[in-house]
């Protein structure tokens, strides 16, 4: 799980970094030109720029001014000494510099020359005091009609005019050239000055952003991949470890995959071992249950701890059919546990209780899962072929194993996982069994022929009288095939599940049987017929990857 | 839940550096000052002032009023250019008139950063084949233009002094700078001196002979032959106006110094004898009656190189000059 958010995380991330750098040169990019505006003023008719205000952005500038609609508004560039000098004692407003990126800010020059105030302090100081304003207005008074115009002066160096509004482009080289504004005209209004320049816009951040980005989602799916590959190889490696013997037989098999295998190796081995199965069903006397063993497997767990010496033992046993890779958890086991289970028909008590009472049951339980082992040694070839199947099946088996475990665990403990408690429960652990089969029906065709086989071999083997009694299952249940191949404790439970959810109507069908707990004990004889449910073969479990080798697993497990 | 405030975080994080990214805001920055200050005017500039110059003289002669001229001339310039149209109007032509070739071949751009200013140019030679005018512009405040405030026709031969170039511009020497043989204002005076008393005056030595004293000394002696002749009187003045000088620094640290100087001449016959003024002044006296006495005036604009204190053995020098009738009366 963690590492599937790593790895999404790091997509997601990945993705975002890189939608985050095209945005930046896209929708966040900043405009191309800078406008900036002195926004309105009031005070003078004269406005001038302080040096280098009209390169603040760019040298070339574009300049407009506005005042009152009827005024004629006079754009004047010339060099500071001589704006300043024009301007000479008037009123003006200048322009200093930018608050921000579109604000000019303006102070005012007052008459008094040098003063230099703020704006607002200036418009304030106009009302409150009246000398200021006073030679302000015398000053302002006898030109104030027209308003000083400074138009046509020699000096400047560019200069136009227009009425309400003017433009002027300008290449602001020389800093030392600032700009005179006039609004003339009665009752003008104070201009209002605004600037704009051409911007270089530069996307810094794109290329760095989509690199990161595209690189975080590499890593981010190269992180799964790895992880991924891992967890498949897990089960894998499970397996390997606990059945040394898998590794030769794998081997052996030529093929470590079951996909390896072609479908006419699958069909024959499955042939091979249906006749096998048939072999030992007929040798077999309970072979009257026409239900594999297979499904119970969780169930068998319970035993598990007595079983398990005894399975240990039995899988020495000469019994060739259970291979040793085979965990006592197994089809057989399951097997044995159902017969435990259905045999002794106490379900609830069964795991715990029931065990124990039939002590030879129990043990059988156990025993089943050795018994399993023989089976599997007796379902030799299958067995083999399915540890043909190589690591696939392995993991299986694994899996196997690990439910082995499992079930035994909550079998014991009476309520483990979910699915196991449900196994454990007499007539619930049959319903168990059965979901897994159900699904893989198809593919547990084999591992369905197998079942029968095994349960027989089981039984045969070394709790041969169990087998029989447990056999809970419906003959049109295929749930043979308990995948509990997922090492995790929680994986069988769900596999389980998740058969049901594919075959619902089987699993219904199945269920309303599994409820009725006689039927099992009816069943036991048609066990090794179950075999038929699994026509799926290994074909279909081939498809899976997983599948397959589970099929295969299961067939193995059955075979034996 | 925790995932919130994280994802918040993040989210602030981006808009940060999103925010960091948008350009800073750009500071006002100033080439730095020049070390000696800059032409305040330009090229183009001063032939702009020409051509408004030459538009200004062309549409007064044109017109034949001298309020034309107003705008763009002033001082000597004026006065002499506003008696032209008189002569010319009076005589009934124009060829009175003083050709200025407002195209000039060399400019004397002015770095003065205060008021008023002082431009020169040599023009271009004239049609008329005279010899190049200077011509002497003058700014008297920053709302005022450029106005031609007097020109004066260089002396054949002379060499001008040079001028730093266009680029560089020139500085306005004040009239009492002391970094000359003498200042301005006393070189006026020692030339005016020496019009006055011509070789007796004690500066008649300061300055290298020129055609403007000679002329006037010529003219002082035609007169008191004539005065002679009508057993009269004929009296000459000179005077230099106050502040009626321009200067301008030349290349090697002295000065041209341009300025304007008025002489005031009366002819006086013996009782009952007729003077009849030339008629240039007649133009200027109008309708009165001749009598034994006439009185003009001139005006005289007079350019004057001043070496520099150091300037070792060179003399002053008078580069030239114009001058003209420009006051008469009958008393």
């Amino acid at each position: 799980m963690l590492h599937r958010i790593v790895m999404v995380g790091l997509v997601v991330v990945g993705l975002v970094v890189a939608g985050l750098g095209v945005a930046s040169a896209t929708v966040w990019r900043p405009s191309d030109t800078a406008v900036m505006t002195t926004g309105e003023q009031s005070g003078a008719t004269l406005l001038t720029t302080a040096p280098g205000v009209l390169s603040l952005v760019d040298r070339d500038v574009t300049i407009t001014a506005r005042s009152s609609d009827d005024a004629q508004v006079v754009l004047a560039l010339g060099s500071q000494v001589d704006v300043e000098g024009w301007v000479g004692e008037d009123p003006a407003l200048r322009v200093t510099g930018a608050s921000d990126w579109e604000t000019l800010t303006v102070s005012k020059v007052s008459s008094a020359g040098s003063d230099t105030r703020d704006a607002t302090d200036a418009a304030t100081d106009a009302s409150a005091d009246p000398s200021t304003e006073a030679t302000a207005e015398t000053d302002a008074a006898a030109p104030a009609a027209p308003g000083p115009d400074p138009s046509g002066s020699d000096m400047w160096v560019e200069s136009t005019s227009g009425t309400g509004t003017a433009t002027l482009d300008w290449d602001a080289t020389s800093t030392d050239q600032v700009l005179l504004v006039a609004a003339v005209g009665e009752d003008a209004a104070a201009p209002q000055l605004t600037l704009s320049w051409p911007r270089e816009v530069t996307t810094p951040l794109l290329w760095p952003g989509v690199a990161l980005g595209v690189l975080l989602v590499v890593l981010g799916l190269i992180y799964g991949i790895v992880t991924r590959g891992r967890r498949r190889r897990r089960p894998v490696v499970v397996p390997a470890a606990r059945a040394d013997d898998a590794a030769a037989p794998t081997p052996a098999g030529g093929t470590p995959a079951t996909g390896a295998l072609t479908r006419r190796q699958l069909r024959e081995l499955a042939e091979q071992q249906e006749a096998e199965t048939e072999a030992a069903a007929a040798a077999a006397p309970r072979q009257k249950r026409q239900w594999p063993w297979t499904g119970a497997i969780p169930v068998v767990k319970p035993a598990e701890p007595e079983d398990s010496g005894e399975a240990d033992k039995k899988p020495a046993t000469p019994e060739a059919h259970r291979p040793a890779w085979l965990p006592e958890g197994t089809g057989s086991t399951s097997g044995s546990s159902w017969r435990a289970a259905w045999g002794v028909r106490t379900p609830e008590t069964g795991t715990a209780g029931t065990t124990p009472d039939d002590a030879a049951p129990g043990s059988a339980a156990v025993g089943g899962p050795s018994v399993p082992g023989a089976a599997a040694a007796g379902t030799a070839p299958a067995g083999r072929a399915s540890d043909a199947a190589g690591a696939t099946d392995a993991s299986t088996p694994s899996t196997a194993a690990t439910e082995a475990p499992t079930a035994p665990a909550s079998s014991t403990a009476g309520p483990g996982p979910a699915t196991t408690a449900s196994v454990a429960s007499g007539a619930a652990s049959a319903p168990t069994t059965r979901p897994a089969p159900t699904a893989p029906s198809a593919p547990t065709t084999p591992s369905g022929q197998r079942p029968a086989p095994q349960s027989s071999k089981p039984t045969s083997s070394s709790t041969s009288a169990r087998p029989p009694a447990a056999r809970p299952v419906d003959p049109g249940s295929p749930f043979q095939r308990i995948t509990l191949r997922s090492s995790d404790e929680s994986a069988p439970a769900r596999r389980i599940r998740r058969d049901q959810q594919q075959a619902p109507s089987a699993w219904s069908a199945s269920r309303s049987p599994w409820a009725q707990p006689a039927r099992p004990g009816t069943d036991p004889a048609g066990t090794p017929r179950p075999a038929p449910g699994a026509d799926g073969t290994p074909s279909t479990g081939s498809g899976r990857a997983d599948g397959t080798t589970e099929p295969t697993d299961d067939t193995s497990k059955d075979s034996d | 839940m925790r995932r919130t405030p994280r994802a918040l975080v993040l989210v602030a994080a981006g808009l940060v550096a999103l925010t960091a990214c948008t350009p800073e805001l750009p500071t006002v920055q100033t080439d730095p000052a020049p070390a000696t200050p800059l032409p305040v005017l330009s090229s183009a500039q001063d032939a702009a002032v020409f051509d408004a110059i030459g538009a200004a003289l062309t549409t007064a002669s044109e017109t034949g009023d001298p309020a034309e001229l107003a705008p763009r001339l002033t001082g000597p310039a004026l006065t002499l250019r506003t008696v032209e149209l008189q002569v010319a109007a009076a005589v009934g032509n124009q060829d009175g008139l003083t050709e200025l070739p407002t195209t000039v071949q060399s400019e004397i751009l002015p770095t003065t950063q205060t008021w008023p200013r002082t431009s020169m140019a040599v023009s271009a030679r004239p049609d008329d084949l005279g010899t190049e005018r200077l011509f002497v512009l003058g700014q008297d405040s920053a709302r005022a233009q450029y106005q031609l405030w007097a020109w004066i026709r260089l002396f054949p031969s002379i060499t001008l002094p040079t001028f730093a170039a266009p680029s560089v511009g020139s500085e306005a020497v004040a009239p009492d700078d002391t970094s000359l043989l003498v200042t301005p204002a006393d070189a006026v005076a020692r030339y005016v001196d020496v019009l006055a008393s011509r070789e007796g005056s004690a500066y008649a030595a300061d300055f290298a002979a020129d055609p403007l004293r000679a002329a006037m000394a010529d003219s002082f002696t035609k007169q008191t032959a004539i005065a002679a002749e009508l057993a009269g009187t004929y009296t000459e003045t000179y005077s230099a106006p106050e502040g009626a000088l321009r200067s301008v620094r030349t290349a090697d640290g002295g000065a041209l110094v341009v300025a304007q100087i008025d002489s005031a001449s009366t002819l006086t016959g013996e009782e009952g004898a007729i003077v009849s003024p030339a008629a240039s002044q007649r133009a200027l006296i109008g309708d009165t009656p001749d009598s034994n006495s006439v009185s003009w005036g001139r005006t005289i604009v007079v350019g004057i190189y001043v070496p520099p204190a150091d300037g070792g053995e060179t003399g002053m020098q008078a580069v030239g000059s114009e001058f003209l009738t420009t006051s008469a009366s009958i008393p």
